[in-house]
């Protein structure tokens, strides 16, 4: 790897020299005809999506793009009533061109529609992670990622556990759905990260409203949607390298992908990656054990003609991480120590090693979709796919036990899923979709340890129908949902009898939303959902101490479905000099299933713990928030950001735990066209937690803290070679968040330095 | 072409399916469980042997432990050690020599309340530090108190004042913490 990597330095260095002698001298001229009568159309786009420029030809069709440089391009062009069109050109001098559009005027309005890319359901409030983004956030897991939207938090177990929030509700009730598989893992585990290596994903995005018709019944606080990039049909050939550096934790990140058309419709693609981190370090001191290693690979093949393709891929994640030595207790009087300390008991000296506790895990995908036109009927798409997960957790135990896990679950499931994307009828297009799941979960024998969740068998077949209204300035969805959920458990019993219950539960959803634009300067739009959500297993059968949280948490077999209606609503206006974002969101959430202290603590030999019970009560939340963004100079920006969430349980009108507080984001930018360069610097701050319930929490919640982060990127060699050098908590401020799970034994992270080179071909 | 590696896959999981085997889950046995302590009190000079004890057969959960105290005389010297007993399995095991394969990582405290004792540690780790499963007590004026017991796993033995008996810089994780109720008369 290491000989490729340095290959591909020594080539960029002779691409780089080759460029600035160039200056792209070539350009592209033309004329934009009729195909029926060889007419001049006047005012068409043409827009080269490899430069991310176009221009609009004259009255008389003509059109001239200047400062080309050689090379390969796709010309999109399009007229107001024709169907837009793509030509691929190869430029070797000035290059003039006869495009020829199909103009039919009298079909003018279905063609528009046909053109125009169709929002999926829930769409409305859905934000997105930029290109840039993403490529300036590689090396990081996906949870740290997304904490970047406003709305998102993580839940943290230390420097590299990150588990996604949307608005304050996180683990069953926010579903991580890959190109349009549902990621099926032990989600519940509020220390499990999700098993997924966002490196190389095309696009990430949030759904946060209730969005559970489109994608699944638990979407209670909403959906994340990682999407990979098509194959290729044609021969071509590209991919990128990225490697990253962090000083904080000694880490290096190496991912690199290749895809490779075969031609004939035929492409193929390679991924893999690898991450090492040693022990983090706080501001004052090293968060002993806290590190990582990580690797993930995979490989697609796919066919594709016209409307009609089929794609096979396969995906492996595996991750070994190391949970801070100082946090593992053995009863209340250790974390009560624990707390009366300002740093954490155990600190030891710079170590890539990893010791227990720790956890393993390893992930397996394999997955094949295909989708057909069908004549008069629309598209039908089909998908099946196998998930294997297998997690280990290592516990410091007594007797040369610690080579045994003291959690062993494998966790095997099949998903199918066939859809029908209906032919528009008028303004109306739709989907009806079947799927269906098959789920078993096995305790892997020989723990020793009496496990905290049983063996179980899902089913759960789901249909849902969504169609969506759309005209000019309005588009309009609704959806239904059924999901039929069986849950058949094999547990030993606490008098080590086999006892088998069976679980039945029928899901609800439903929603209703619109988005208008009333110009384009301004858009309006609202969102209403509603779905049940089945008690998992761990609700249902949770039993017994949990090691990091010193307290024992029981389960509750009689619970019965959450029922959540969650209102969205928000506008975008966009200016040339400004541009502002702002939604709320307003969510009741009847019996939602939450641990509650008992208030009895319960007497073993290691001392009397606190026993925590799944209960089930009415909540309600609402939130809001906004992001604003406006010019301040040529190549100066700022923008900020803000949002909130608040908690309530209905019957005390207490607050609920474990809400993110107030946070906001202020940011300004430089940047560049030529050379390309930017420049940013970034003040976070994020309030202390006021709105805790009182006495159900070990430790009162930690301090506001502002953190000061800053970052310079430049393109080495345009659109191909990009280095980016970033600063996180500049001013290395001891800080401890309110969501991190580990608050209690140690600060947070301290100032990170980032460096990151990425070279695409 | 097609058709056929969606038959293919079909055929695939559904053997996948059929390959998922019924078995039912065995009972775990939790082997680090310790349901028993108990700490035997010999008088040095002759006398009755006193026996306090900690037991909960059925582990954490179910049936809560029961726990006897007793009463020791006053002004006198004992001779007092410590043994640790999983009654749940058939034969009953014996942890107390789990702990001493692994005397460097663990260490007994004690703590008493209410009572007066004076506490010596009689046994040694291979470092020469001591482990505290073998002690003397001399034990004070009557009174009425409580006498704890707390195991450390992986302490810092070489911390200041651990070797002595005194937790405050022990570190480690609690393996036991059983609080006794005592009298000395």
């Amino acid at each position: 790897m290491r000989f490729h990597l340095c290959m591909a330095l020594w080539c960029s260095a002779i691409f780089l020299h080759a460029q600035v002698n160039q200056q792209c001298p070539w350009s592209i001229s033309g004329i934009v005809l009729d195909e029926h009568d060889n007419a001049s159309l006047g005012y068409a786009t043409i827009y080269i999506g490899e430069l991310e420029r176009g221009v609009v030809s004259d009255s008389s069709g003509r059109f001239l793009i200047t400062e080309i440089c050689e090379g390969t391009y796709t010309l999109q062009f399009s007229h107001i009533g024709c169907e837009s069109k793509e030509q691929v050109i190869r430029v070797r001098g000035h290059e003039n061109l006869s495009l020829h559009l199909e103009h039919h005027a009298e079909l003018l309005q279905t063609i528009e529609l046909s053109a125009r890319r169709i929002r999926e359901a829930g769409s409305a409030s859905r934000a997105e992670l930029d290109g840039r983004t993403l490529l300036r956030s590689s090396g990081r897991s996906l949870g740290e990622i997304l904490e970047q939207l406003p709305g998102v938090t993580a839940l943290q177990t230390g420097p590299t556990i990150f588990k996604p929030v949307i608005h304050g509700l996180h683990s069953n009730r926010v579903l991580i759905l890959k190109d349009g598989l549902r990621l099926e893992s032990q989600q519940w585990g509020l220390d499990h990260a999700p098993e997924i290596d966002p490196n190389g994903a095309a696009k990430i995005s949030v759904v946060k409203g209730a969005a559970a018709v489109q994608y699944g019944a638990d979407a209670v606080a909403g959906v994340i949607l990682i999407e990979s990039a098509d194959l290729p049909t044609d021969r071509s050939r590209n991919g990128d390298i990225r490697l990253t550096g962090v000083d904080n934790g000694r880490q290096v990140a190496l991912a690199a992908s290749l895809t490779q058309g075969l031609g004939r419709g035929y492409g193929l693609r390679f991924n893999a990656g690898v991450r090492r981190a040693g022990d983090a370090h706080a501001a004052e001191y090293l968060l002993t054990n806290t590190g990582l290693a990580e690797m993930s690979g995979g490989v697609d093949i796919g066919y594709q003609k016209g409307l009609r393709n089929l794609r096979l891929s396969y995906q492996l994640f595996q991750s070994e991480l190391g949970i801070l030595r100082s946090a593992h207790i053995g009863n209340l009087t250790d974390l009560q120590d624990a707390l009366t300390r300002d740093r954490p008991l155990i600190i030891e000296d710079f170590s890539y090693d990893i010791q227990n506790p720790k956890q393993q895990v390893l992930h397996h995908t394999l997955r094949i979709a295909g989708q057909t036109h069908l004549e008069k009927l629309g598209i039908l798409n089909a998908l099946y796919a196998i998930q294997w997960n297998a997690r280990e957790e290592f516990d410091i135990r007594r007797g040369g036990r610690d080579d045994i896990p003291a959690l062993n679950l494998q966790l095997q499931t099949h998903t199918g899923l066939v859809s029908l994307a209906h032919q528009s009828i008028g303004h109306l297009r739709g989907k009806i979709s079947v799927h269906w799941t098959f789920q078993q979960n096995k305790n892997e024998p020989g723990t020793g340890v009496r496990p905290l969740i049983p063996n179980y068998t899902k089913y759960a077949p789901a249909i849902s129908w969504v169609e969506k209204w759309i005209a000019d300035d309005l588009e309009v969805e609704a959806g239904l949902r059924y999901e039929y959920v069986f849950l058949g458990i094999k547990r030993i019993d606490a008098q080590n009898r086999l006892v088998k219950p069976e679980f039945q539960f029928h899901n609800f959803s439903a929603s209703a939303g619109m988005r208008y634009a009333m110009s384009d300067h301004v858009a309006f739009y609202s969102h209403l959902g509603s779905t049940y959500r089945a008690p998992h297993v761990n609700e249902l059968f949770s039993e017994g101490l949990h090691h990091g949280a010193a307290a024992i948490e029981e389960g509750d077999t009689n619970l019965v479905p959450e029922k959540a209606i969650k209102w969205v609503t928000g506008t975008e206006l966009r200016r040339s000099m400004w541009q502002l974002d702002a939604s709320i969101f307003l969510q009741y959430i009847g019996d939602f299933i939450y641990l509650l202290p008992t208030g009895e603590p319960r007497l073993t030999i290691r001392g009397a713990f606190p026993v925590f019970q799944y209960v089930q009560d009415d909540i309600r939340l609402y939130g809001a928030e906004g992001a604003l963004q406006f010019a301040l100079a040529q190549h100066w920006q700022w923008r900020s950001e803000f949002s909130m969430v608040r908690a309530k349980n209905r019957s005390a009108e207490e607050d609920l735990i474990g809400i993110p507080s107030d946070r906001m984001r202020h940011m300004i930018l430089w940047n560049s066209e030529k050379p390309a360069l930017d420049a940013d610097l970034s003040v976070e701050y994020v309030w202390e937690q006021s709105r805790a319930p009182e006495g159900v929490d070990y430790a009162p919640p930690p301090d506001g803290y502002l953190l000061v982060h800053a970052g310079v990127g430049m393109d080495v060699i345009r659109e191909r070679m990009h280095l980016h050098f970033a600063v996180r908590n500049l001013l290395n401020v001891s800080y401890r968040e309110y969501l991190n799970r580990l608050r209690y034994y140690a600060d947070d992270t301290g100032r990170s330095i980032e460096l990151r080179l990425q070279y695409l071909f | 072409m097609k058709n056929k590696s969606i038959i293919t896959s079909l055929v695939f999981a559904i053997a996948l399916i059929n390959s998922c085997k019924n078995d039912d889950p065995a009972p775990e046995n939790p082997e680090e469980l310790i349901t028993t302590l108990n700490v035997v009190f010999t008088p040095q000079g002759g006398g009755a042997v006193i026996t306090l004890q900690f037991r909960d057969l059925d582990g954490d959960g179910g049936n809560p432990p029961v726990i006897t105290g007793d009463t020791l005389a006053a002004q006198t010297e004992y001779h007092t050690i410590l043994s640790f007993l999983d009654e749940s399995t058939i034969p009953v095991a014996d942890i107390t020599e789990e702990i001493l394969d692994e005397d460097e990582d663990h260490q007994f405290f004690f703590q008493l309340s209410g009572v007066q004792m004076t506490h010596t540690y009689d046994d040694m780790d291979s470092n020469g530090n001591p482990i505290g499963i073998v002690n003397s007590f001399f034990t004070g004026d009557a009174a009425n108190g409580t006498f704890k017991v707390i195991l450390r796993h992986k302490p810092d033995k070489s911390a200041a004042g651990v070797a002595n008996g005194d937790i405050t810089n022990a570190g480690g994780e609690t393996d036991i913490e059983v609080l006794f109720p005592v009298v000395i008369q």
